[in-house]
């Protein structure tokens, strides 16, 4: 018996995949320059999070 | 390490870039964020002609923002090194405005020639800029293979399915 195979859309993949949907969707409402503004201020967000653990790191290590 | 917001050195530095007259394409990861994903990248991939002229351009444009060869040990001068600039592929640099790559051709796609006559026409706060095109950019992404270029062919695809 042959197998039917189901071809999988690319939301469906993407969804599969961990992609976050919502937040996709909600990019592609925005402009480019919007998309900008997002991106850098999230760029922010990641480098204030690195700080930040590197921070936690050498708090850990250092004698009391 | 780039000083200021990031949103404000991204406008500085299409300022210099557009002011100057530097021909470019934005390739890469920021392509995709124009594009619409939700990645976030790291520098800025820009192809453009790397000849001998552009590249005393460049440096004469970029002088101010203290570009530097990232991939350097000693951060090595943009503005002195290589003394030989008659055969750069790429550049890779960090500078106060954030790291920049210069490239002069994108795997899987071609080369500036072809990528500028297939790319996007958009104005970004006041500036005309090219992007990669999208599909130009899934192509580049799926030669690349790295995992976080398969995620964002993902996102990719989605956003070409729905144009």
């Amino acid at each position: 018996m042959r197998k039917k195979i189901r071809k999988i859309t690319p939301e469906q993949d993407a969804k599969k995949y961990g992609i976050d949907m919502s937040l996709l969707e909600t990019n592609l409402r925005l402009s480019p320059e919007e998309r900008v503004e997002r991106h850098q201020a999230a760029f922010e967000l990641m480098k204030e999070l690195e700080k930040a653990r590197s921070y936690g790191k050498g708090k850990s290590n250092s004698k009391l | 390490m780039a000083k200021g917001s990031q949103i404000q050195n991204f406008k500085r530095l299409l300022k210099i870039l557009t002011e100057n007259n530097i021909d470019f394409v934005i390739v890469g990861g920021f392509a995709g964020v124009l594009h619409g994903s939700s990645m976030v990248t790291r520098d800025l991939d820009l192809c453009a002609i790397l000849t001998k002229a552009n590249i005393e351009r460049l440096r004469s444009c970029l002088k101010d923002i203290h570009p530097k060869h990232r991939m350097t040990p000693q951060r090595l001068s943009f503005l002195e090194y290589p003394k030989d600039i008659s055969n750069l592929k790429n550049i890779y640099l960090e500078t106060d405005l954030g790291d920049i790559d210069l490239i002069s051709q994108v795997t899987g796609v071609g080369d500036f020639k072809k990528i500028s006559q297939q790319s996007q026409r958009i104005e970004l706060f006041g500036y005309p800029c090219k992007v990669m095109a999208l599909e130009d950019l899934i192509l580049a992404k799926k030669k690349m293979g790295r995992e976080k270029d398969l995620a964002m062919i993902k996102e990719l695809k989605v956003i070409q399915k729905k144009k």
